[in-house]
């Protein structure tokens, strides 16, 4: 089952910030073949939606960001920075927080 | 399968076509569609570079670049405005505010013990070191000339054009000013101490602020140098 675009807009924040805290730096089409790659093509992460995610990031101060030649062409590549890296433990809380919440509603997850 | 420099330049003006005018903003979108195009390439070696290309602009949905664009310059403008916020807070905290509570001194004194005549004077002097210092950021804003400065092929930078601009604030500055103007010529007219409180207060808030604003647009310009030392070439 393809993953809704609305549930998936909603974590989006905090799923580039958990790729980049497991990766010391990754660049954009990088993060779209990773996300497709760990969610065995389920999860399709548009250009119009990481490139405003990642620059919003980088204006809060949370990524920052660095140039590097690969031949014939620059590439900008990402990295947490020290806000960042507080930021992402923060979000995966709220988002595990969530989850039990959600689970606990809508009775997902079978009593025990 | 890895793309030539000649396709690497098609792509570029692929993207200034699309209306994507600034450089920082062309060099994210040409690796990304390259690495696409070199992937599909890789995919279906028959397939051309044409059309691999038009595939992949394709993904990009019915506005193209044009939200990327949009939610970049936002971005940015957002992202200058906390910083001139931080910048602005910086010269109220430890070591700054000893420069500031001698700034607001120097107003103070020149204001209450020379009068308005020499308070003139300095608001001169603060302008004109207002204006000199961003004479240099007006040019590299690349606001008045973007045609210009599009035949000239030069590099134009978003990060550039959305810092804060003050340039009209020391003519507000100078009308309020002018409203006493003709009292300042006139030694038998006397200012309040209200009126020298608020000319007071408003030229040392001016002068923090085109301070904070120098501060972030030559913290901006060492960023860009650093980042896309082509466009400054």
């Amino acid at each position: 089952m393809k993953q809704s675009n609305q549930l998936f807009k909603g974590s989006l924040t905090t799923i580039l910030l958990k790729l980049l805290s497991e990766n010391e730096k990754m660049y954009g089409y990088e993060i779209t073949k990773k996300v497709m790659e760990l969610s065995n093509g389920k999860m399709v992460l548009t250009e119009g939606a990481l490139y405003p995610s990642l620059h919003k990031l980088e204006a809060d101060g949370l990524l920052e960001v660095k140039m590097e030649n690969i031949g014939n062409r620059n590439r900008k590549y990402y990295s947490l920075t020290k806000l960042g890296k507080k930021e992402t433990g923060n979000k995966l809380k709220e988002v595990a927080t969530f989850i039990e919440q959600m689970q606990q509603i809508l009775n997902l997850k079978p009593s025990l | 399968m890895t793309l030539s420099k000649e396709q690497i330049q098609q792509l570029f003006i692929f993207t200034e076509n699309k209306f994507v005018r600034w450089y920082d903003l062309q060099v994210e979108l040409v690796d990304h569609l390259a690495n696409k195009i070199e992937a599909e390439m890789k995919a279906d070696p028959t397939l051309s570079f044409e059309r691999a290309l038009r595939n992949v602009y394709a993904g990009f949905g019915i506005f193209g670049f044009a939200e990327i664009v949009r939610e970049k310059q936002e971005a940015l403008r957002k992202g200058n405005n906390i910083l001139l916020w931080n910048a602005v807070k910086a010269e109220f905290s430890w070591p700054n505010l000893i420069r500031s509570i001698l700034i607001l001194f120097l107003i103070y004194t020149t204001v209450f013990v020379f009068g308005l005549k020499v308070m003139l004077v300095f608001n001169a002097i603060v302008c004109a070191f207002y204006i000199i210092i961003n004479r240099k950021s007006f040019y590299l804003r690349q606001a008045f000339t973007p045609m210009k400065l599009h035949r000239d092929n030069k590099k134009r930078l978003l990060m550039l054009n959305t810092l804060p601009s003050f340039s009209l604030m020391p003519f507000f500055y100078f009308q309020f000013l002018n409203m006493h103007l003709y009292k300042v010529f006139d030694s038998s007219i006397q200012y309040s101490d209200n009126q020298n409180i608020i000319f007071t207060g408003l030229s040392f808030l001016t002068t923090i602020l085109i301070l904070a604003s120098y501060k972030i647009s030559y913290s901006v310009l060492q960023k860009a140098n650093k980042m896309y030392p082509e466009a400054f070439a």
